[in-house]
């Protein structure tokens, strides 16, 4: 292989992961503008973010489909411990938070209170972002961290 | 896993991401693969024995082989 064309395949890698970041970006601020604006049309923010969830997707595929072995087993070691731990905390902190000893509408209560703003069905966002969030942010830590120790 | 890439490399002049082009893998699995971080696919093990013109095993060995010789 040539010194040109494995640039070629690097640079390719390097658009694909920037398309996919910058679908993820966009899926995101789409569905949060989406939940705090009357300006769409009924059921539309649910196309919308379905559509930019599945580009987001073949987006990745492309992408990691691109990657040398040793960083598709980066993200693969990331995603197995740091997206576990990150569900085990997530089913942790359910199991604290779920008793029935909570009032009703304690969450979303507190919650809106807290944030300042009156979002409907804010506990079902909140359940969501729960089961998501800390096994995300258990992948990120990780995936850094076995970069870091690879010597990136 | 033991491995002898980065004598191989120096024996060759070569630096981590001369090595990682001839392989077309990035020079962060390089550096993995030589500090004992990770261990290369067989595909790729046989891609590195192919780049230096040496048999598999004259570049990998098992940790206990490897005591066992010295």
């Amino acid at each position: 292989m040539t010194a040109s064309t494995h640039h070629q395949q690097s640079s390719v890698r390097h658009r694909r992961k920037n398309a996919f970041m910058a679908i993820t970006f966009i899926t995101l601020v789409a569905y949060l503008v989406s939940l705090t604006t009357d300006m769409m049309l009924p059921g539309s923010h649910f196309w919308l973010t379905a559509g930019l969830v599945i580009a987001a997707i073949l987006a990745a595929f492309g992408w990691a489909m691109h990657l040398d072995e040793g960083a598709l087993n980066a993200h693969y070691v990331a995603w197995y411990w740091g997206g576990s731990l990150g569900l085990a905390l997530s089913a942790l902190t359910y199991v604290a938070a779920a008793p029935a000893s909570l009032a009703p509408g304690w969450v979303e209560n507190t919650l809106t209170a807290a944030l300042g703003l009156d979002i409907p069905n804010i506990g079902f966002h909140a359940g969501f972002l729960l089961g998501c969030l800390p096994a995300v942010v258990g992948y990120l830590i990780w995936w850094t961290v076995v970069c870091v120790r690879r010597g990136a | 896993m033991r491995n002898r890439l980065k004598v191989l490399r120096a024996e060759r002049n070569w630096s981590q991401a001369d090595l990682a082009e001839r392989l077309d893998v990035s020079r962060q699995s390089v550096n993995a693969i030589e500090t004992g971080k990770y261990d290369p696919s067989l595909p790729l093990a046989f891609k590195i024995a192919a780049v230096f013109g040496l048999p598999i095993e004259q570049i990998f060995s098992a940790d206990d082989a490897a005591q066992a010789a010295e």
